[in-house]
């Protein structure tokens, strides 16, 4: 006789309806009142017969659907059965894709998680990305800065624009069957070695026929060294722009400041422009830095749209530092400011999600972002081109909210937090191989050199630790778990000395801030499945 | 090399019978397939010959004797053809006649064909092959063919219809489409029609009659047990077959005497099979153009590391030869030392001045001297120069065959890369013979340059040591145990008990040589890595 | 269904599976692939890195699962169409692992 059991799963309601998101699926699901019966019935009852389930809503009256739906919620693995008796552990074993139906009895006495599996990841690991410092020094010294005024901490240097062709190669050579894979100039301040930047770039165009993949480049830069000459190249080549940038000069000159303390922003404007008026192969992106006192983000994000940047993300600083490390109620302003962003941004494109708002969001009517906040400028008022009636069709301007939803909709579930030192990895300017861009400069974290390829011992070493840590014990209880699956090791770095310790300053954060997107993402699903597929669009 | 008067009357005998509208059968091998009618009994009910005669799609392909015997061993298991013991052989002879590699492009995969690890490197520019092919079988499986473009392209669907899974196997590439876009470029690479096979299929048909029949003089070297010299005996017993009698004395006294049956393909690739007291063994032998000089492999089919290669010289035409000395190295300074040339034809009664070994080096007595070998007394002076040395007898030359030094500098381990299998219960073990070389820095004076100079294997203390792969890796302590001299043998299959998670005992581990030369207090150190593997479930290629 | 909607992909491709239509495999996996190596050279069962760790241990634990369509395509025998039964003797390979036979050459 089977017995049923509800299997892990995050309960919200939207415009009055109710879903489900399955913790270790990804999936999301719309019940009817039968389903949420079922669903009611079977919460904190393990091993429920479905005599003792249909009795019971009998008594409640309420019969009609019942079998139906709980067939449906098994199948949707929302409900686990087995045989009386014999509850078995979900493991770890994923089904392997034999197109087979996997066996339905997996029910979850207890909750598992992605990093607990004794699976290591199969090495090599076909390489996606690479971030590569080719400059290890900055013209600017913001005040936040994690990689200590772009050196992180060593001498500062130039990588040999060999290296940097070996870079290419190496991606190139490690990256398997990936066909579209990225190459990232970081630094530092790539562009204090513009040389580097063209002879990868030359290389990397040259080599792509013959191995069949396609190179996008990027670049993120604090722009103050674009010069007209540079963009034009930028733009020929298609590289991806992103630009640090914290706002108006008020808010970025508190922090993004030369060596002499004279703040960035006057003379990083007139490039801004230039790049955003002349680079038409790539949408330009901003990324903005929030740090103590957070600040008024509509205000920043206004801003930089206004100025023609065609996404801006938000991102925390990166810091233990009192002076600049967002405090409890920073993160919390933060979140709230996010979330309201993010529904004004829908709204912009769907008024009648206005309809589904939260109260504490209703009342921003105001839908007009460009062009407010501006400072006077008589020749590039906006970007010219930028017609906030296209933007409709193009993807959402905040990147936070447009790769959150992406990733709900795909409904992702992650072993792991990010693709560091497996699909991506870092290079410092010696050559040297991190687990992401972020870790160069910690050398007990090195991973091998460019010329002699990756040390596989040492990348078993890493997630073996990943695997050991305790940090997938804490999250056991989170639903957030499959998509955070422990959060930033850099970020963890940073706070307690150890990437693999657990990130428990953000998780209240991400949570809500998932729930946030899940509900927005319902929201569209249900109203305006056309529009959400646009947003999700590349 | 056909004399020059034969080639000149073979293109008159041509252009004549071009211009009757004969062929000539008796001067030169058939084009395609002969009718014959083991071949019209087994293979012809459905390789049908057309109207003129011709079996089209076997006459759109070339193969080696093995790739042909795996293809009527498909034929075997796939077809249910049914074949009495020897028409196997009688069937490759066949097809082998000119449906095979031409000498020189046999040479090429003669690695593979000996039944040798296929350790090779993938062409350049040819990085999509090791996607979509070399994963599964070796590159010499593809060099080792010809084919027209249409018979290329067809390897796809033969592909998809006997691996079905293979598409799954391999589906993080589109294999079909690829295997599209390597089929194009293997037409190119390994065309049906080349010049080497045109001119080979030209050769004269005696080439086959007993040609090779006679004694030939035979240096090889076995891993782990040394070099050695002796004789194959090659007596023709019909159509192409030969008795071989093989024999040879390792440089450490012992002799070794098989007999077998050869069977001669294509009128140069001999394979001999041996009954030996360690098993059943192959001998993959390949005979130059001219019938005066082979290349030659074998291999213990029960014992997998015994294996040797070896040189032949066939008596009684070709020039005089110094092949090879032993010792092949000499250190200044040393003095008595006793010198064996071994070569083919060599004076049989020289004076030490025909002898010249360079300077340096000055011989003082002969002590023996036969056609094979010649041995003499010589002193080596102290200030000999170091460098590798022209051996002249008479006539006869031999060019870096020896090598003066002045002590070892490094050593090394070959191979640089093993490959065991776990086994000995249900699947065959394969164990792993290694070597330590000693090699001295050479005439620059800098070691690991090109002109360092090989000193050739030495005794060396041998042990294996970890290969950190992971804090607690400890496969030393369950892949095997290496002996003093150099042999690997593997532990068994299946599970282990006793090790976490019931792993097999593989793992990969250092296999260390240590060596202290003569006279010295150095220690030298060299490791190769060994990976000790799963066994083997099928062996396809070799019988 | 008519009491659950499924929403996002992975919840259609959920559904399509208990509808016995193929889903599409991706939506089903895990995002970094966590499945078997298919990087070998003939007959050498290495990951990539000619090392072992990327393999499942012991193999015997997968060997089934591997040889079907997973990365042996080669070293053992081929059941669908060249050597059907190879490892019918055996039905669970951790613990009857002798009883597979192993096929010398020969047809």
């Amino acid at each position: 006789m089977s017995r049923y059991q509800l299997k892990e799963a995050h309960e919200l309601v939207v415009d009055g309806k109710r879903y489900l998101f399955g913790v270790s699926t990804g999936a999301i699901l719309g019940m009817d009142a039968p389903a949420a019966r079922v669903v009611d019935f079977l919460k904190n009852r393990p091993g429920v017969s479905v005599q003792e389930l249909a009795a019971h809503l009998e008594s409640e009256g309420e019969t009609g659907g019942t079998q139906e739906a709980l067939e449906e919620l098994v199948a949707l693995e929302v409900v686990g059965s087995g045989g009386a008796g014999e509850w078995r552990g979900e493991g770890a074993e994923e089904p392997k894709g034999k197109g087979k139906i996997a066996s339905l009895s997996a029910c979850t006495p207890a909750p598992s998680h992605p990093c607990t599996s004794s699976s290591q990841p199969r090495l090599p690991f076909p390489v996606r990305s690479l971030v590569c410092h080719i400059a290890r020094d900055c013209n600017l010294r913001c005040a936040y800065c994690y990689a200590e005024g772009g050196s992180y901490g060593q001498e500062r240097a130039l990588m040999d624009p060999e290296m940097t062709c070996r870079s290419v190669d190496f991606l190139l050579r490690h990256s398997g069957g990936n066909r579209r894979i990225s190459f990232t100039f970081f630094g530092g301040e790539p562009l204090l070695n513009p040389q580097a930047l063209r002879a990868a770039v030359q290389y990397g165009r040259a080599q792509e026929e013959r191995w069949g993949k396609e190179i996008d480049f990027s670049l993120t830069t604090n722009a103050t060294l674009l010069s007209e000459e540079t963009v034009r190249f930028l733009s020929e080549n298609r590289i991806g722009v992103t630009v640090s940038l914290d706002g108006p000069a008020a808010i970025n000159d508190r922090m993004r400041t030369y060596p002499d303390g004279r703040g960035s922003y006057q003379s990083v404007l007139p490039q801004v422009r230039l790049l955003l008026d002349h680079h038409r192969t790539r949408p330009v992106a901003a990324r903005v830095t929030v740090t103590r006192g957070v600040g008024d983000l509509g205000e920043i994000f206004g801003h930089l749209r206004g100025l023609g940047f065609s996404q801006v993300g938000f991102c925390p600083v990166s810091t233990r530092d009192a002076r600049y490390a967002l405090s409890l109620e920073d993160l919390s302003s933060f979140l709230e400011q996010l979330c309201h962003l993010a529904w004004r941004c829908i709204s912009v494109r769907v008024p009648e999600a206005k309809g589904l708002q939260e109260p504490s969001f209703q009342g921003l009517e105001s839908l007009e972002w460009a062009g407010k906040d501006l400072p006077a400028s008589d020749s590039h008022p906006t970007r010219s081109g930028y017609n906030p009636e296209e933007a409709a069709g193009r993807p959402l301007p905040l990147s936070n909210l447009a790769n959150l939803l992406r990733e709900l909709h795909r409904g992702e579930r992650r072993p792991y937090p990010c693709g560091a030192g497996l699909g991506l990895l870092g290079v410092g300017v010696d050559g040297e191989i991190y687990p992401c861009h972020r870790f160069a400069g910690s050398p007990d974290l090195s991973l091998g050199r460019i010329e002699q390829g990756l040390d596989l011992g040492r990348q078993t070493a890493f997630f073996q630790r990943v695997h050991s840590t305790k940090r997938a014990e804490k999250c056991l209880e989170c639903w957030i778990r499959y998509l955070c699956a422990g959060g930033c090791y850099f970020e963890s770095y940073v706070r307690h000395g150890d990437p693999f310790a657990p990130n428990l300053d953000y998780c209240r954060w991400l949570a809500e801030w998932i729930e946030e997107g899940l509900r927005l993402y319902v929201a569209l699903a249900e109203n305006r499945p056309g529009i959400l597929m646009g947003l999700l669009e590349d | 090399m056909i004399p020059r008067e034969w080639t000149k009357a073979l293109a008159a005998v041509a252009t004549l019978s071009f211009l009757l509208g004969l062929s000539p059968p008796v001067l030169a091998a058939p084009a395609g397939l002969p009718k014959n009618p083991l071949f019209a009994l087994k293979c012809g009910i459905c390789h049908r010959p057309q109207k003129d005669g011709r079996v089209r799609r076997l006459e759109s392909m070339r193969k080696s004797p093995e790739g042909w015997e795996r293809s009527i061993q498909r034929m075997e298991r796939l077809q249910r053809v049914k074949l009495q013991p020897g028409e196997r052989e009688a069937l490759v002879k066949l097809l082998c006649q000119s449906l095979t590699l031409a000498p020189a492009e046999s040479r090429k995969v003669f690695y593979a064909l000996a039944g040798k690890d296929p350790r090779e490197e993938i062409p350049p520019g040819k990085e999509k092959l090791k996607e979509a092919c070399t994963r599964c079988h070796s590159y010499a499986t593809i060099a080792a063919q010809r084919r027209t473009r249409e018979e290329w392209l067809k390897l796809k669907s033969l592909h998809l219809s006997l691996y079905p899974a293979l598409v799954y196997q391999l589906r993080e590439i589109d294999w079909p489409m690829v295997a599209d876009e390597i089929l194009k470029s293997l037409a190119k690479t390994f065309p049906f029609e080349t010049p080497e096979w045109k001119a080979w299929k030209k050769r004269p048909a005696q080439s086959s009659a007993g040609r090779l029949a006679g004694s030939w003089r035979v240096i090889g070297s076995q891993p782990g047990r040394g070099s050695y010299v002796g004789s194959l005996e090659l007596k023709p017993s019909g159509d192409g077959d030969y008795e071989v009698k093989r024999t040879v004395l390792y440089e450490g006294g012992q002799e070794e005497s098989w007999t077998g049956k050869g069977t001669l393909y294509g009128g140069y690739a001999l394979r001999a099979y041996f009954s030996t007291s360690e098993g059943r063994t192959k001998g993959t032998f390949s005979f130059f153009p001219g019938g005066k000089t082979m290349e030659g492999s074998w291999l213990c089919m029960d014992k997998l590391y015994l294996a040797g290669d070896e040189i032949g010289h066939r008596w009684g035409t070709g020039e005089a030869k110094v092949l090879s000395l032993s010792p092949g190295a000499l250190k200044q300074g040393s003095s008595h030392v006793h010198l064996a040339l071994q070569g083919i034809h060599l004076p049989t009664s020289p004076r030490p001045a025909d002898l010249h070994l360079g300077p340096g080096i000055a011989i003082s007595k002969i002590l023996k001297a036969s056609p094979g070998q010649l041995v003499v007394e010589v002193e080596v002076q102290g200030n000999a120069p170091i460098g590798e040395r022209h051996v002249t007898v008479g006539k006869a030359s031999g060019k870096g065959i020896l090598v003066v030094y002045d002590r070892v500098d490094y050593l090394q381990v070959v191979p640089e890369f093993g490959l065991a299998r776990v086994g000995g219960q249900a699947n065959p073990a394969k164990a792993e013979q290694f070597e330590a070389i000693a090699y001295n820095r050479g005439p620059d004076g800098t070691p690991h340059t090109r002109d360092d100079l090989r000193l050739g294997p030495v005794k060396a203390h041998w042990s294996v040591e970890e290969y950190f792969y992971s804090p607690e890796d400890r496969d030393v302590e369950y892949v095997g145990k290496i002996d003093q001299n150099g042999l690997f043998l593997p532990s068994a299959e299946g599970p282990n008990p006793q090790r976490p998670f019931k792993t097999n005992n593989v793992g990969n581990v250092w296999v260390v040589a240590t060596y202290r030369p003569d006279g010295t207090d150095q220690e030298l150190k060299a490791k190769a890595f060994l990976l000790v593997t799963v066994q083997l479930f099928l062996q396809e290629t070799m019988n | 269904m008519k009491h659950v909607k499924a929403i996002n992909l992975r919840a259609q491709a959920l559904e399509a599976r208990a509808k016995g239509e193929l889903p599409d495999i991706y939506a089903l996996q895990m995002q970094l692939p966590m499945s078997c190596s298919t990087v070998f050279d003939p007959g050498w069962e290495v990951d990539g890195m000619f090392g072992l760790a990327g393999l499942c241990q012991p193999m015997e634990n997968d060997l089934y699962g591997c040889s079907a369509d997973c990365w042996w395509p080669a070293q053992v025998p081929d059941e669908l169409v060249n050597y059907p039964g190879w490892s019918d003797q055996c039905s669970a390979a951790v613990r009857d692992w002798q009883k597979i036979k192993f096929i010398q050459g020969g047809p």
